[in-house]
């Protein structure tokens, strides 16, 4: 439901276009900044898709992404844990941040990361050393 | 204390600098600005009582048809004004640093051009102001450099002992930018700093927690 936390077992996907990626495409802190007039980073929940394995809620969001944005031909997809984000921000900055369901009509696995405003570059740094794994489009 | 800091905080406050005199870029808003300004006062002489209707509404869509161009021609000078400033990054006194760094900025322009719409460009003010930032170090080593949605620039220098330095360049004078370094004191704690400076203080403020010069120059 909207507004719900995400169980901390779980996992998100963030996009993160070429252009926010270092030359051997690791996610910068720029990948995790908000846009203007964003109140939370978008990104996908995997375990909502309910698919067999990982891999094959990766090509889940892939197709989501693909059909909602502007997809560049370098974008990664970053994989990341909902309790490792949250735990890494906070035991580093005693800031809180959360990850709450934000469905749409076309995207009901479409979430968000709160919160990151408080100090958005540190926190930013901080949630691009948790990304878990990085997948490109095929 | 390394002889590159002495250099910088040997700057007496008083003395005017680089960031004293107003950019070329205010100067050219200033121009579009009196077009801006011919352009209205062309609209307040149409829209006058005792004006020919069909004339005034001739004059208007003619005005309107030069609005386009303008913003057409801004567009293209501003590109024109990115790629100029990208070449001279790369002919910069350091050629090796200066090529990498300019290559790198034509792939990532490329990028946001492919995410964003082939109208969107690099900020040109946010340009200039990382190239006169990265004049400022001797010896500096390559950082990883990425962009924001807006097309501001970004540079990160990290290295093995938990040291990171980040700075985003917001526009021609105002940076933000984080620290991580090891504390001091207790080695297993991470000191992390973020602030909000202009260009020619953000580097002796950084270098003053935590020595950044010596480990962002090679």
């Amino acid at each position: 439901m909207k507004g719900d936390h995400l169980p901390g077992k779980d996992h998100v996907i963030r996009y993160c276009p070429g252009s926010k990626l270092a030359e051997d495409g690791t996610p910068l802190g720029t990948a995790f900044y908000l846009r203007r007039n964003e109140k939370y980073l978008s990104v996908e929940w995997m375990e909502y898709l309910q698919q067999r394995t990982k891999e094959c809620a990766v090509k889940e969001v892939e197709s989501i992404l693909l059909r909602k944005l502007n997809v560049g031909s370098t974008a990664r997809m970053a994989v990341l844990n909902v309790d490792n984000l949250c735990h890494h921000v906070k035991t580093q900055t005693a800031l809180t941040i959360r990850v709450l369901h934000e469905p749409s009509g076309k995207d009901p696995a479409h979430s968000g990361i709160y919160d990151t405003d408080q100090d958005e570059m540190i926190i930013a740094e901080l949630i691009a050393e948790t990304v878990d794994t990085l997948h490109t489009f095929s | 204390m390394p002889s590159s800091t002495a250099v910088i905080n040997d700057i007496p406050l008083s003395s005017p600098t680089f960031f004293d005199v107003p950019p070329k870029a205010e100067k050219v808003a200033f121009f579009y600005k009196d077009l801006l300004q011919a352009t209205a006062l062309n609209f307040s002489r149409f829209l006058s009582p005792g004006v020919d209707r069909s004339l005034a509404e001739t004059c208007l869509d003619q005005s309107l048809s030069n609005d386009e161009n303008l913003a057409e021609l801004t567009v293209q000078w501003r590109s024109f004004a990115v790629s100029e400033q990208i070449e001279r990054i790369g002919n910069w006194c350091k050629p090796t640093i200066g090529r990498a760094i300019a290559e790198r900025l034509a792939i990532l322009r490329q990028c946001l051009r492919e995410e964003e719409g082939q109208k969107k460009d690099i900020s040109l003010d946010s340009l200039r102001a990382m190239h006169a930032f990265i004049e400022q170090i001797p010896n500096v080593r390559l950082p990883q450099i990425s962009l924001t949605t807006e097309g501001d620039v970004y540079l990160r220098w990290k290295s093995e002992a938990g040291r990171l330095f980040s700075i985003n360049f917001l526009d021609d004078r105002r940076v933000r930018f984080v620290i991580f370094y090891p504390n001091p004191r207790h080695s297993q704690m991470i000191n992390r700093h973020s602030g909000y400076e202009t260009i020619d203080t953000v580097l002796p403020s950084a270098d003053r927690l935590c020595s950044v010069l010596e480990w962002i120059s090679g």
